[in-house]
């Protein structure tokens, strides 16, 4: 980790696996490496590092890791409404990194790989539905 | 002030639409003509992020449409907390083309007669009929997909390529308009669907906004720049114009400018011609302020900077029970309705609206549209909503208002202490009633072609993409900035090229509109260069 500590990202990994279960063919964030992903944006921002390391120890307050997991689900919805900036970030980040990964992406129903430069195969779709249009004629005004 | 370059016949300031397509017309005319453009060049095939695996992170950062937020160094901030709409561009060769969705469509023949037809605003000076050979012009350099034969506008040129696909979502709300009779028309897209003029047709990859790596997309820097270019036109890339200067015959002399290594330097013309959009034309005017104009140049009408106009638009998102592959196809570019285009005299608001049809929402978009939730249910209900939604973009007609304007912001400043920007804007009541009447007719053909649930934000705020009426066009010198070819009322060899000079603005994309005008003023000034290359 280039900016959060030990502690915090063992945290921010409970956390991340809180807000996206893993289900199925679509991994846990801390599988993925979500909370890596995080870390590097907040090196580039010294404003939401901030944000990130007093949300999280808040949050923390020296014993998130060791609560039952119903406890911890109930103090993240207190804090989604008692520390909006910070858990929008939280969420902002988490999905940032998560639904850009190829293992994601293949999971959700799509190739996995970027939209270039392969593209996808479109329908032309049914063009015989503008036959009533046609047949209405002209709309435009003629000035 | 140092290194300045020879006298030219016509100096452009910006290279973007308008910039663009003026700038090969004079070049192709055989005037000397160079352009000062306050970005870079971007190279498709390394600048775009849609070949990484992050790329909607980059709608979010380096590559949104609002500088504020993309902060680059070849932006300029705008004050626009007067303002609910959030002015929107891009500074490059290219410029908003570059992250433009390539709607295409023209302003309507109604749309220039707005005064003699329903007693608003002012009529253009000339006709949809006067630019109708520049619309086609302009469609054949920058390649459009469409299909000819709509019914809301007068027969058009051949579309050079097929229309974009509609997909199994096109289909979808086809398939409501069609239910309740209801306008519908393939969208007229700058875009090729098969190879045209050198460059491919679309691999439908989705987000036209993060750039066209391919180029299928018609950005004018991979229209109408390269063959500008190969005419002999110089572009000087990352040419910062500070203010435009005159003589002491009150004439526009030169343009001053930071070059890429901060220096000042003048540029010397016989024409200067702006085309630096809505908001930095205006800006650039009121920034070139002398003891002769001292209340911006050219702006003896006071109107430099007013009437600002948006295209207002309304968001009414509906979500459908089978996967309609939305990803697939550029996101924006489906359908159009004109079905409440004109005025009808039996509703609550003067002039009308259209709708755009957009695609799904892209993955990350998707799961922060908070219509997501965190926690055990996330799966079940993004799986619900993904690939299901579409979108109707209600765009209305704004008109113009004195109060909403372009003022220069007394302290925000860019990068090299040029003056920024300020705008100051309210919705009128007209426009609010447009809308909420296109929300609920958007609503209906959502309901009719089966949508489980329908939400709406009634004013999207990250939508200025569209600046225009900021140095109006008219023939009464009191009560506009230009004449019917762009000329300034006040400095003969001045003239303004883009959305500013919009006199009304219809309920369409202005692009298209943009390039015939800039055009039109084109073959006007080769007419008339004579005069103004004897003096």
């Amino acid at each position: 980790m280039r900016t959060l500590s030990k502690n915090n990202a063992d945290i921010l990994d409970e956390i991340v696996d809180l807000l996206i279960p893993a289900k199925g063919n679509l991994p846990s964030p801390s599988k993925i490496n979500v909370v890596g992903h995080i870390d590097d944006a907040l090196s580039n921002t010294p404003k939401l590092k901030r944000i990130f390391v007093e949300g999280l120890s808040d949050i923390n307050n020296g014993k998130f890791l060791s609560l039952p997991k119903i406890e911890q689900i109930a103090l993240l919805k207190k804090y989604e409404s008692s520390n909006e900036a910070f858990f929008s970030q939280l969420l902002r980040h988490t999905y940032n990194a998560y639904y850009t990964n190829p293992i994601v992406t293949a999971g959700i129903g799509m190739t996995g790989r970027p939209p270039q430069p392969m593209g996808y195969t479109l329908e032309k779709g049914n063009l015989t539905l503008l036959d009533k249009v046609i047949k209405k004629g002209q709309i435009w005004r003629n000035p | 002030m140092s290194g300045d370059k020879k006298k030219v016949d016509v100096l452009v300031i910006g290279a973007g639409a308008s910039g663009a397509a003026f700038t090969w017309k004079m070049a192709k005319s055989g005037m000397k003509v160079m352009c000062l453009e306050q970005g870079d060049w971007l190279n498709p095939s390394t600048d775009y992020s849609t070949s990484s695996t992050d790329w909607e992170i980059h709608r979010q950062t380096d590559f949104n449409p609002n500088p504020n937020i993309r902060s680059l160094d070849v932006d300029y901030p705008i004050n626009d907390t007067e303002s609910p709409i959030a002015p929107l561009m891009y500074n490059a060769v290219g410029g908003s083309t570059i992250h433009w969705s390539a709607h295409f469509p023209r302003l309507k023949p109604s749309d220039f007669r707005v005064k003699t037809l329903d007693n608003v605003a002012d009529d253009w000076p000339l006709s949809y009929f006067d630019l109708e050979p520049y619309f086609a012009l302009n469609d054949e350099m920058m390649g459009v997909a469409g299909l000819n034969g709509d019914t809301a506008y007068p027969p058009k040129s051949p579309r050079q390529t097929p229309p974009v696909g509609l997909g199994k979502l096109g289909d979808k709300i086809a398939s409501g308009f069609d239910k309740l009779d209801w306008h519908w028309w393939p969208s007229d897209s700058a875009i090729n669907t098969i190879e045209y003029d050198g460059r491919p047709g679309c691999n439908n990859c989705g987000p036209c906004d993060l750039g066209c790596s391919i180029k299928a997309k018609s950005s004018t820097d991979v229209t109408y720049w390269p063959k500008a270019l190969k005419l002999g036109a110089e572009l000087i890339t990352n040419a910062r114009v500070r203010e435009i200067t005159v003589d002491r015959f009150g004439k526009a002399k030169s343009a001053i400018y930071y070059d890429s290594n901060g220096e000042v330097r003048e540029q010397n013309a016989s024409i200067i011609v702006l085309a630096s959009n809505g908001v930095g034309t205006p800006r650039i005017l009121l920034n070139s302020a002398s003891s002769r104009f001292p209340d911006g140049l050219a702006n003896s009408s006071g109107l430099v900077g007013k009437n600002l106009m948006f295209h207002p638009y309304s968001i009414v998102t509906g979500l459908f029970e089978e996967d309609l592959e939305g990803h697939k196809g550029p996101t924006p570019l489906n359908i159009m309705s004109s079905e409440f285009y004109e005025t009808d005299p039996t509703r609550d608001f003067m002039r009308g609206y259209a709708y755009q049809v957009v695609r799904s929402l892209a993955p990350l978009a998707t799961a922060l549209s908070g219509h997501v939730p965190w926690g055990e249910n996330h799966h079940e209900i993004f799986k619900k909503r993904f690939n299901r939604t579409i979108t109707f973009a209600v765009i209305g007609e704004d008109l113009p208002e004195i109060h909403n304007k372009v003022t220069i912001d007394p302290e925000l400043t860019d990068s090299f202490g040029i003056p920024s920007p300020k705008i100051e804007y309210r919705l009128s009541e007209n426009s609010r009633k447009m809308l909420d009447h296109g929300i609920g007719t958007a609503t209906q053909v959502m309901k009719t072609a089966g949508a489980l649930e329908i939400t709406h934000d009634p004013l999207k705020r990250e939508a200025g993409w569209h600046l225009m009426g900021t140095a109006k066009m008219g023939t009464n010198e009191d009560k506009s900035v230009v004449n019917k070819y762009g000329q300034t009322h006040d400095v003969d060899n001045l003239y303004i090229i883009d959305g500013s000079i919009f006199v009304t603005v219809g309920a369409v994309n202005p692009t298209s509109t943009i390039q015939a005008l800039a055009l039109y003023i084109a073959d006007h000034i080769v007419s008339k260069s004579g005069e103004f290359l004897t003096q």
